[in-house]
């Protein structure tokens, strides 16, 4: 009976912690929160450039290799990501191939990881999105005067909620992912004087690398401060996301 | 603009969709193109708009040769197809009738004139700021007829222009391409409905299984149908064979079951023999009912006498009379209040005549 109430209270005093962490927008928290939406940000950006070009490749020409490039898309959709992870390693460690860049335990590292994680998705969904797009709107564009370019562009526009689907799939993925990121950027924090304290500060830790370390550490009302923050982040894109569905079904 | 085809085929992986079609589309005129589902008359449009590639034979533009074009653009840009189902784009109504125009690179102050002026040809004033996905079908219709009409093309190509749609919204439709038409617009009509044909068009061209059957001016194709095909499918209803007895320099006369049959002869029955078997058909508006109170002269040819059956509706202001005669069915049309004053009912013996000038004789296939 006590057992469970002090389990109880160990969980409660560790939400209430958390809520604290987050409210007075603790540093460290802050800064890994940071780091979290710098990477994933910029890499689906940059996933989002690549896959839509890609995507309008795919849908809108014809050339050499259009379906093995198509079923490679489609077969990395699924990627693990400590896999991404380890090839990222090999190729940016010191002794690898582009070793000399440097940019192994930076978050320029993680945003590549995650960029690879993030283009098949984005590009795989967009596509769908485009080809769904009834060939009488095509055809449509085209009798109306529209040149190559005008009819893409308009099936674009005409996939446009789709396309924004699919992106935030991609940063849905991006967010929740641990191996690739955990292997390439490890998980580094800094000290730092701030205000006089010594102060963590974030440089490679992400929401989720951070969750295993201080889970692992018995940092508990920091875990699930993290955790916290990561559901409202996985909540709003999927809040989004279903916001965009409705509106292209009406 | 006229447009020509020369033995225009063209064959998909498994079927032969058109075959030796031989048309002319003349400047300002609008031509129908009947035929049933899967007679190949999307297929000619969409050849004719330059969507889809003939598998052999020329097109021919003005007179020249569509191979001849390096780029089909301008020539494409001088024609607008209005796809069956109007598709329309998911934008407001107006960025959707300004699309034609941007990508031609029209003045944005001229954009705005030329939406709000095909706007009420169309009759959708008002309509600007809705989004076009919301609209009814026939709204959506007059949309795209909007989108098609307002870079004013040399000629329009229409895919079945009133599938679907009730018959109000259906003659409002009719009524919107008879303006277009007048606009000096060259119109195009794909369409399974005789009567649209019939209602709309200067000239009407009968395509069944990719080839052209027959090509003629509403009466020549409804009164004067070529073939058995083309008589069901105008509904000509009333189609009889039997072999000729006797001819002469105007006149023959055909045994068919029980009766003899005066058929006045035109050129394309000029070579009927006596002995020959033929088809021939009269449509169901050309047979008159014949008034009790006034006796028959007796030169008067084709005359019958035989037994309502049946009385249906027909179209609201007719009826259609099924009369037996000597095991024969004949279908009379009859407008609705001469039915009631000459008391035409079910069982009632009447005397109806054929007219010799609208008996057709018909050529096999």
């Amino acid at each position: 009976m006590s057992g469970s109430n002090s389990s109880l209270e160990f969980l409660f005093a560790g939400i209430i912690q958390a809520v604290d962490l987050i409210v007075r927008m603790d540093p460290y928290v802050a800064s890994v929160t940071k780091v979290q939406l710098m990477v994933s940000g910029v890499a689906v950006i940059l996933s989002a450039i690549t896959a839509i070009a890609l995507a309008s490749a795919i849908s809108f020409s014809e050339f050499r290799g259009k379906e093995l490039l198509r079923t490679a898309i489609n077969t990395s959709m699924g990627l693990p990501p400590v896999a991404v992870g380890l090839v990222v390693f090999l190729f940016l460690t010191r002794r690898g191939p582009i070793g000399f860049l440097d940019l192994i335990y930076t978050p320029a590292a993680m945003i590549i990881a995650q960029y690879i994680l993030a283009t098949p998705i984005i590009t795989g969904v967009s596509i769908t999105a485009i080809e769904s797009i009834p060939r009488k709107v095509w055809d449509t564009a085209y009798t109306l005067g529209g040149t190559k370019l005008d009819v893409s562009l308009q099936v674009l526009k005409e996939a446009r909620l789709g396309i924004i689907t699919a992106i935030l799939a991609g940063f849905g993925r991006a967010i929740a992912e641990v191996g690739a990121i955990l292997t390439v950027g490890g998980n580094i924090v800094h000290q730092l004087y701030l205000g006089g304290v010594l102060q963590d500060v974030s440089y490679t830790r992400t929401l989720t690398t951070a969750i295993t370390v201080e889970t692992r550490q018995g940092n508990i009302p920091e875990a699930i401060a993290f955790g916290i923050i990561l559901l409202i982040l996985s909540f709003f894109v999927n809040f989004i996301a279903m916001w965009v569905r409705k509106r292209s079904v009406g | 603009m006229i447009i020509r085809t020369e033995n225009l085929c063209k064959k998909f992986a498994d079927k032969q969709a058109l075959e030796d079609v031989n048309i002319e589309i003349r400047d300002g005129e609008i031509l129908a193109i009947l035929g049933t589902s899967g007679a190949g008359k999307t297929t000619l449009l969409r050849i004719l708009n330059l969507l889809e590639r003939p598998t052999s034979g020329k097109l021919y533009f003005n007179g020249r040769d569509m191979d001849s074009y390096p780029d089909l653009t301008p020539l494409r840009r001088k024609m607008a197809m209005v796809i069956q189902g109007a598709p329309v784009f998911n934008m407001s109504v107006y960025d959707n009738i300004a699309w034609g125009l941007r990508v031609r690179g029209e003045d944005e102050r001229l954009v705005g004139q030329k939406v709000t002026e095909v706007l009420s040809l169309v009759g959708l004033e008002g309509y600007e700021k809705r989004n076009a996905r919301t609209l009814s079908g026939g709204e959506a219709q007059r949309v795209a007829f909007a989108m098609a009409a307002v870079f004013r093309p040399e000629v329009l190509l229409l895919d079945e222009p009133t599938a679907n749609l009730d018959p109000i919204t259906e003659g409002a439709i009719e009524d919107i391409i008879s303006r277009i038409n007048r606009m000096g617009i060259t119109v195009v009509i794909a369409t399974h409905k005789q009567s649209e044909a019939i209602t709309l068009a200067n000239r009407i061209a009968v395509i069944k299984d990719g080839r052209i059957v027959q090509l003629g001016t509403p009466g020549e194709i409804f009164y004067k149908p070529r073939t058995e095909f083309v008589a069901r499918f105008t509904g000509a209803k009333n189609i009889f064979s039997g072999t000729v007895v006797r001819r002469d320099r105007t006149q023959m006369v055909v045994r068919s079951g029980d009766f003899d049959i005066d058929i006045d002869i035109d050129a394309s029955a000029a070579d009927v023999r006596t002995g020959d078997f033929v088809s021939f058909c009269i449509r169901p508006e050309e047979i008159l009912i014949l008034r009790q109170d006034i006796p028959v002269n007796p030169r008067h040819k084709n005359v019958f006498e035989g037994r309502i059956k049946r009385i249906t509706p027909y179209g609201g202001a007719l009826v259609r009379i099924h009369i037996m005669a000597k095991n024969t069915l004949f279908l009379a049309d009859v407008p609705r209040h001469v039915a009631e004053k000459m008391e035409l009912v079910k069982g009632k013996d009447v005397l109806f005549s054929l007219k010799l000038s609208a008996l057709k004789v018909l050529e096999t296939g």
